[in-house]
C-alpha cells in the first residue's frame, strides 16, 4: 500500500467558497492537496484570495493570524513578491478565468494541521492562466499562527460576483509515517 | 505496483540528538524526504544536511546550492554557494515557541555511482524572530559516487524535535 493515502476527492459545484471538511485527523501529520482545473463561473480574469483553515469546531478561521509569502513568476511581466504577516487567509498566487480562458492548478502541502499544540504550515506551487495575465506561476509558503486543531480548509474568493465553476477536482491525500 | 510512495526510513526525535540520519537508498528511483516540526537547542541556528555514503555523511566541500528565500515580513532574497561542506538551505531557526521547520526534499541520482547526487527542496519555517520564511531551490553534491541517504544536523547545538521520513517514489 502506498504511503500516500487518498482521503477525499471533491468535485466542485458553483460557489464562492469551496469547503473541504473533516479531512485532517490524528492519522497523519502531513497532507498533500491537489487542485486541478479550478475555473470561475463568470467571464472574469480573477485573482483568488487563497485558502482559510477550518478548525475542529467546524468554523472557518478568518482572524488575521495568517502569514504568507509568494513568489509570482509571470510569463508576460516581471516576477513579483507578495507577503503578509497578518492576513485573514493564505494567499497562494492563484488566478483563474472561465472555462476556455484559463484555470488554476495547485499542489500544496499542509503540516501538522490536526495537532493543537503546533502551528499549521503550508507549502504551495501553482500554475495559472487567465485572459488578463497569460501564464502565472507561483511558489508560496504560509502559516496559521494559532495552536488550533485544524480539520479542513476552504478555498475562497471574497467577491461574491465571482463564484467558482463546477467540475473542478480537489483531492486530499495523507502522507503516512509508520514508526 | 507502480505509482506510489514506499516508506524507507523514519526517525522521530524525542530527546536532543546531534544529528538524524536516514539511509536505505538502494535503487535508481527518485526519493522523497519529508520533515516536520524540526527544532534546535541553540537559538538563531539553521538546519543543515549532508548526503551519506555507506551510512556516513560526506562532509567534503563539494556541495553547491541555489535558492530563493521567501519571507513573509520583508523582501525576498537569493542564496547560493559552491564548494560548501553541507547544504545551507534553511534560515536560522530559534528556540522560541513554534520556531520550527518543515520541508520536502526530492532526491535524484543518489544511487548512481557515475553521477552527482541532486536535491530539490521546499521549506517553510518560523525563524528565531518568529517570522515565516522558506527556501525554494536545489543543490548538488559534485562527487560522482553512490549516496545512500541524508543526514540532518543543526549548525550549532542539537536537534530537539522533529519527524524525518524517507520515501521511495515508484
Amino acid at each position: 500500500m502506498s504511503a500516500l493515502r487518498l482521503i477525499n476527492e471533491t468535485t466542485t459545484t458553483v460557489a464562492n467558497t469551496i469547503s473541504i471538511t473533516d479531512v485532517f485527523s490524528a492519522d497523519f501529520d502531513i497532507y498533500k492537496i491537489v487542485i486541478s482545473g479550478l475555473n470561475q463561473d463568470t467571464n472574469v480574469a480573477n485573482e483568488i484570495n487563497g485558502i482559510r483553515l477550518i478548525n475542529s469546531s467546524g468554523n472557518v478561521i478568518t482572524a488575521s493570524d495568517y502569514d504568507y509569502a509568494v513568489l509570482g513568476m509571470n510569463s508576460g511581466s516581471s516576477f513579483d513578491e507578495t507577503r503578509s504577516t497578518s492576513a485573514s487567509n493564505i494567499f497562494m498566487g492563484q488566478r483563474a478565468d472561465q472555462v476556455g480562458d484559463g484555470s488554476n492548478n495547485t499542489v500544496f502541502y499542509i503540516f501538522n494541521p490536526f495537532d493543537s499544540s503546533s502551528y499549521t504550515f503550508t507549502l504551495s506551487q501553482s500554475a495559472s492562466s487567465d485572459s488578463a495575465f497569460d501564464n502565472i506561476n507561483a511558489k508560496g509558503i504560509g502559516v496559521l499562527h494559532q495552536t488550533s486543531s485544524i480539520t479542513g480548509f476552504q478555498i475562497y474568493d471574497s467577491d461574491s460576483a465571482r463564484p467558482f465553476e463546477s467540475g473542478s477536482k480537489i483531492i486530499t491525500y495523507g502522507l503516512r509515517v509508520d514508526s | 505496483m507502480a505509482g506510489k510512495l514506499v516508506q524507507v526510513a523514519t526517525n522521530t526525535v524525542s530527546s536532543a540528538v546531534a544529528s538524524v540520519t536516514l539511509t536505505g537508498i538502494d535503487s535508481d528511483d527518485v526519493y522523497m524526504c519529508v520533515i516536520s516540526n524540526v527544532g534546535g537547542s541553540v537559538d538563531n541556528q539553521a538546519v543543515r544536511s549532508r548526503f551519506t555514503v555507506s551510512g556516513t555523511a560526506d562532509s567534503s566541500s563539494n556541495y553547491d546550492r541555489a535558492q530563493k528565500v521567501l519571507r513573509s515580513n520583508t523582501t525576498f532574497s537569493n542564496s547560493s554557494g559552491t564548494g560548501d561542506p553541507a547544504t545551507y538551505n534553511f534560515t536560522a531557526g530559534g528556540t522560541g515557541t513554534q520556531e520550527n521547520a518543515n520541508a520536502i526534499y526530492f532526491m535524484y541520482n543518489f544511487n548512481n555511482a557515475s553521477e552527482y547526487s541532486f536535491c530539490t527542496w521546499e521549506i517553510v519555517e518560523r525563524d528565531n524572530n518568529g517570522n515565516c520564511n522558506g527556501s525554494q531551490g536545489g543543490g548538488v553534491l559534485t562527487v560522482a559516487q553512490a549516496c545512500d541517504g541524508i543526514q540532518f544536523f543543526m549548525n550549532s547545538g542539537n536537534i530537539t524535535s522533529g519527524t524525518f521520513t524517507l520515501y521511495k517514489v515508484i
